[in-house]
């Protein structure tokens, strides 16, 4: 073989590193960490998620994309909200969705975003909330619970994790159709509500499913409020076969601002396809006590709009404010 | 759970992580006037993208090299640069003028690393038991430890009761800008929407202690003769283990008061090191040494100082109520790394939380190790030129502001936190119950109407729970005894004026 030489060998070098360099500048999208932007505090149902997705995401969009979650918890998420509405679109800031929380926070403040503020992504997780009380309360039907609230003539307190959630809704709602009266007690996120709910500080709670999850000696699930009974938990009844036809949930998955780069955007979407058939990933998302349920790109659009609908409704019938 | 926690730890990054955290601050703590809160603070950005465990034990790395660096500018230079290490500068300085400077600095490094082990322990026994406690902590009963907290830090915290009450008001105020716990109604905002998130800590942190240093510096007339301060000729000198169990008694005490005192949320480090050196002077056979070079009274204080932090962590851990401005930024890191505070944290994070106590007992070693190699260098960084180290202290404390949430507005507000501090400082208010204020308010009003919704608007329920009851009766005795004190010594002072 003919012996190179050296300033030839270097400029073959330099030029097949430009070239890889630049060739690879469109598509590399992840250069550096991306931020998932969570709008409540550590610990709670869309805290948890966004852990489990960050750690199994950087896996399926290369490993420059350290995913990092930073929570910006108050005023029922609209700080989170408006932060991944209002940042660049360059796929460095996604950020964790709760339908219909976030929707309707549109409806009883002025925010700065709708539902066109996003380009959405995927939904992960369905969690129907559920009607609880703390195990040393002694109720243990949801009979009891609204003979309780009875006896304690609009005294009976329900824990929050925001004003404008689904929690919240399902109070309402729930409250309606058992003819009672409920305070509502805001907290700083999902996880101090439990807390107070569990130490008897406020009566009862509203929290989704997911969130009772692992605390069985400390809470008593007396209903949820979805559809059916759900996989996981075949012994509570629901609400609606009760005879409350109260059904809500919380909807949460993950979205960008608005106005993605189309390159970005589908290898966002490859990755996270990929992401929900990875059995590690569904495993330890079922651990804690929310299996996935998958819907990406337009039927989780529609599936917004719907829910914008519905929190448009319930503003409109009983505003909470 | 200890042995996993254990194992956890013996990873490559963490032992980096807590080299990298001790080193920076034993230089950073011996530049005086820059303190252990204000090295954490520039130093929190670094740790936003490491995992929980290497993170955290670099911040606490931080700490403790800082305190120790603290007294080796006290020690040798008699320039403390914080209040706390001014109990230490006493005898400290004393040691070292006889030459004994290396003596007094390795009595410092031990008795450090004993109160800091002392507390370690009382930290991982109580703690835990606390957090299980933390469930009958309901809104009303926080709210009394949270107003217990602010009064006990304008009580005993030092200096002028007035000035300290002004300046806690003054945070819990700045703590209302921002949109309201309960309903999200804006307060003080002016339509601006990044001022919704309210006055975020570490920017104000960063102004209050570092920005307003260099603006302190930037109207000083006259650079004082720093660069040509004479350090005392060290010695070569020995302190042997026999020495350090002479002193086990004083360790031991010290290292009580800084640890309860710790737990105390809100009065930081300064009270208990004067408390424990004036206990060891009581205490001891030849109090008339005391002032002159005394091994205990160079010892006592760094036990006490040192031993804060583990104290201070227990009520930061169990109920997420912080103590001082270190614990309140230890307790961000916390959260921002998914560990939330309370009474679940030790059952869901326990391999973390433990492997963060032992991280804080292990480097120990590290702190000794680095403390005898540097301590001779490090001095050294008081030659360094206020021209030079002022625009870097500038330039991490717009870096640290604006990396936190990468906006421009919190660079903004850490410059006017820093001009507001500077202002505070130059007419000599304290800027400790400022913090506290700032970190107890939201969470206080927060608790407050909380409690009054539960309760329907009766007040009765911060009567009704024991556990409040009994903050509110404790709340009653410090004012008491804080009055009674007072009015001793006024007697007392009259009484020796009037012969």
């Amino acid at each position: 073989m003919k012996k190179l030489k050296p300033t030839s060998m270097i400029s073959a070098m330099v030029l097949a590193t430009t070239l890889s360099a630049s060739l690879s500048f469109a598509s590399e999208y992840p250069e550096k960490s991306v931020e998932v932007v969570v709008g409540y505090s550590a610990g709670g149902g869309t805290d948890v998620m966004a852990r489990t997705i960050a750690t199994h995401l950087e896996n399926y969009l290369g490993k420059d994309a350290g995913l990092v979650v930073k929570n910006y918890p108050g005023a029922g998420g609209q700080i989170g909200f408006t932060k991944v509405a209002t940042a660049d679109a360059d796929g460095y800031t996604l950020g964790t969705m709760n339908l219909p929380a976030a929707l309707a926070l549109t409806y009883d403040r002025k925010a700065d975003y709708s539902a066109d503020s996003f380009t959405w992504l995927a939904n992960f997780v369905s969690d129907p909330n559920t009607l609880v009380v703390s195990k040393e309360s002694g109720i243990t039907s949801v009979e009891q619970l609204i003979q309780v609230a009875q006896q304690k003539q609009g005294a009976m307190t329900v824990g929050l994790a925001a004003l404008g959630g689904n929690d919240h809704f399902s109070a309402i709602q729930f409250a309606e159709a058992a003819n009672i009266k409920l305070i509502h007690v805001p907290f700083k996120g999902a996880a101090m509500a439990r807390t107070s709910i569990m130490g008897g500080h406020v009566n009862m709670g509203t929290m989704a499913f997911s969130q009772t999850v692992g605390f069985d000696n400390e809470l008593r699930v007396l209903a949820v409020l979805s559809d059916e009974r759900l996989p996981q938990a075949l012994n509570i009844p629901t609400a609606k076969e009760l005879g409350y036809d109260v059904v809500m949930g919380a909807y949460r998955g993950l979205v960008a601002p608005a106005g993605l780069p189309e390159a970005t955007l589908k290898k966002l979407k490859v990755a996270l396809d990929k992401l929900a058939e990875d059995p590690a990933f569904l495993e330890d998302m079922k651990k804690r006590g929310t299996p996935v349920q998958y819907n990406s790109g337009v039927a989780y659009e529609s599936l917004a709009k719907e829910q914008n609908e519905i929190a448009k409704k319930i503003w409109q019938e009983t505003p909470w404010k | 759970m200890l042995l996993d926690a254990f194992n956890a730890l013996m990873d490559i990054w963490v032992l980096v992580a807590a080299i990298v955290g001790i080193v920076t601050g034993i230089i950073i703590g011996a530049i005086p006037g820059l303190g252990p809160t204000m090295a954490i603070a520039l130093l929190i950005p670094v740790t936003f993208t490491m995992p929980p465990i290497p993170a955290i034990t670099l911040l606490l790395g931080v700490y403790q090299g800082a305190i120790f660096g603290g007294s080796i500018s006290a020690i040798l230079l008699n320039v403390p640069g914080t209040p706390s290490s001014a109990a230490t500068a006493i005898d400290g300085h004393a040691m070292a003028k006889r030459g004994e400077g290396g003596r007094a600095l390795r009595i410092a490094l031990y008795a450090s690393v004993a109160g800091n082990i002392f507390s370690c322990f009382v930290l991982i026994v109580l703690a835990e038991p606390l957090a299980s406690m933390a469930l009958n902590f309901g809104p009303a009963e926080m709210a009394a430890l949270m107003f217990f907290a602010l009064l006990v830090i304008v009580l005993f915290g030092g200096g002028v009761r007035l000035d300290a009450a002004l300046m806690v008001l003054l945070g819990v105020f700045a703590g209302i800008v921002g949109l309201d716990p309960i309903e999200g109604t804006p307060r003080f905002t002016f339509d601006s929407f990044a001022m919704e998130n309210g006055l975020q800590l570490i920017p104000v942190l960063v102004g209050l202690f570092a920005m307003s240093e260099v603006f302190l510096k930037l109207f000083e007339r006259r650079s004082a003769n720093q660069g040509d301060m004479d350090i005392p000729e060290i010695l070569p000198s020995k302190v042997r283990f026999i020495d350090m169990w002479r002193m086990r008694a004083t360790l031991l005490w010290s290292s009580l008061i800084g640890t309860f005192v710790g737990i105390l949320p809100g009065i930081g480090s300064t009270v208990p090191a004067f408390m424990s050196y004036s206990l060891a002077r009581a205490r001891s056979k030849q109090p008339n040494k005391f002032g002159e070079g005394a091994d205990e009274g160079v010892a006592a204080p760094e036990a006490a100082n040192n031993a804060v932090t583990g104290g201070a962590l227990i009520p930061t851990l169990a109920l997420g109520i912080p103590g001082d401005a270190v614990t309140a930024v230890i307790l961000g890191a916390f959260m921002l790394q998914g560990l939330a505070p309370g009474p679940f944290l030790f059952r869901d994070y326990g391999i973390e939380v433990y492997a963060i106590f032992e991280a804080l007992i292990l480097s120990s070693i590290p702190t000794i190790i680095f403390g005898l190699l540097l301590f001779k260098i490090a001095v050294h960084v008081i030659r360094i030129q206020p021209r030079h180290l002022f625009p870097t202290i500038t330039i991490l404390a717009l870096l640290g502001a604006f990396s936190v949430n990468n906006s421009l507005v919190d660079v903004w507000v850490m410059l006017g936190a820093g001009f507001v501090g500077f202002l505070l400082r130059r007419s000599g208010f304290p800027l400790p119950p400022l913090l506290i204020g700032l970190i107890l308010g939201t969470p206080l009003e927060q608790s407050v109407r909380q409690a009054l919704l539960t309760s329907n608007g009766n007040l009765d329920i911060f009567w009704n729970s024991h556990i409040a009851l009994s903050i509110i009766a404790l709340t009653a005795i410090c004012i008491v005894i804080s009055v009674a004190i007072s009015v001793f010594k006024n007697k007392r002072h009259q009484g020796s004026s009037d012969v």
